[in-house]
């Protein structure tokens, strides 16, 4: 099926809006779960810096995963065109 | 009149009406717990109405009934592969509700149950605790196993299983944020909107005023797809948890 215009500019800020959640939601837990061993094992700040990592590269593959799957259903939409 | 930036928030305020305690847990009645039941009250009065004389030939109210059925019924099944068809009542409660939440909050006086994080965060964790429930139920202790990805390297495995775990975690954690986030910063823009519109002088009042009629218009459209997204993404879920690994 022919795609509007409209529709792909509504997929953009889709998009957009995933994008944001999915970086600032893996960040979040990654600080959270550091953030809680650190309090346990008295070791401030180091578990913190390291799950922050941890959780913006968990960011960052969920985003890959998202793309890809994005790609696939583009690519199959113009293969039904 | 003076710019009152008060009345762009005034209305996520969450008024108790009757405290109600059961020993620790809070059952209070409050404004979000009364505009969830008019929201369903209005979802099942609208459905029943729409099918109360079904006919083979659908009338237009009976015909958008099924049509919204359809279209959950489709995508569920689209997007569960193994035996979507047990999901679509699940599925399709879940969509009325949620679009019913955000559609309530669009009528003059009324409250959004969705822009509280904790109505939208009860939602996500009660379908992501479902999801790991049938995870169990399907592969046992093999869950596990989903969090050391294959054709890892054994050297790389110390960094990418807490990466897994915390994607993994991040689920419940986007789907409740998204929904959250859009239909509050919907509403707040909203409300910037109708305040400078009332604050600017009256030649220019129609400006801000008659953009609120386009944000209005733009806010029915993500009420839609925020419970579109939000569903689907429970059947992704589902589908991850029932699928092989």
């Amino acid at each position: 099926m022919t795609k509007l215009k409209q529709d792909e500019h509504l997929h953009g800020h889709q998009w957009g809006l995933r994008v944001g959640s999915e970086i600032v939601a893996s960040t979040m837990i990654g600080l959270t779960i550091g953030y809680f061993l650190d309090l346990w094992l008295h070791t401030r700040p180091i578990f913190l810096c390291i799950f922050a990592i941890f959780g913006l590269m968990a960011g960052f593959l969920n985003l890959y995963r998202l793309m890809v799957i994005d790609l696939d259903a583009k690519h199959a939409d113009k293969k039904d065109e | 009149m003076s710019l009152d930036m008060a009345g762009t928030i005034n209305h996520f305020k969450v008024i108790v009406y009757q405290d109600i305690h059961i020993g620790t847990i809070d059952l209070s009645i409050s404004n979000t717990v009364v505009f969830m039941l008019l929201a369903i009250a209005t979802v099942v009065i609208l459905l029943k109405l729409a099918f109360i004389r079904a006919k083979v030939i659908p009338g237009y109210g009976q015909l958008l009934g099924e049509m919204l059925y359809e279209f959950i019924a489709k995508q569920t099944t689209l997007n569960i592969h193994q035996d979507g068809k047990d999901y679509i009542p699940l599925m399709f409660t879940m969509f009325t509700f949620i679009l019913g939440c955000n559609l309530i909050g669009l009528l003059p006086g009324a409250f959004t149950p969705t822009s509280q994080l904790a109505v939208t965060g009860t939602l996500a964790v009660g379908m992501f605790g479902f999801a790991i429930w049938l995870r169990f139920n399907k592969h046992g202790w093999g869950f596990f196993r989903a969090f050391s990805p294959q054709g890892v390297p054994k050297v790389l495995l110390p960094l990418m299983v807490p990466i897994e775990i915390i994607s993994f975690l991040a689920r419940p954690v986007t789907l409740a944020l998204r929904l959250f986030a859009n239909m509050t910063a919907g509403h707040m823009a909203l409300g910037v909107l109708a305040v400078l519109g009332l604050a600017a002088p009256w030649f220019l009042q129609w400006l801000p005023l008659g953009f609120t009629v386009i944000q209005i218009a733009l806010e029915i459209m993500i009420a839609f797809i925020q419970s579109y997204i939000f569903v689907i993404l429970s059947c992704v879920y589902i589908d991850d948890a029932l699928a092989e690994h």
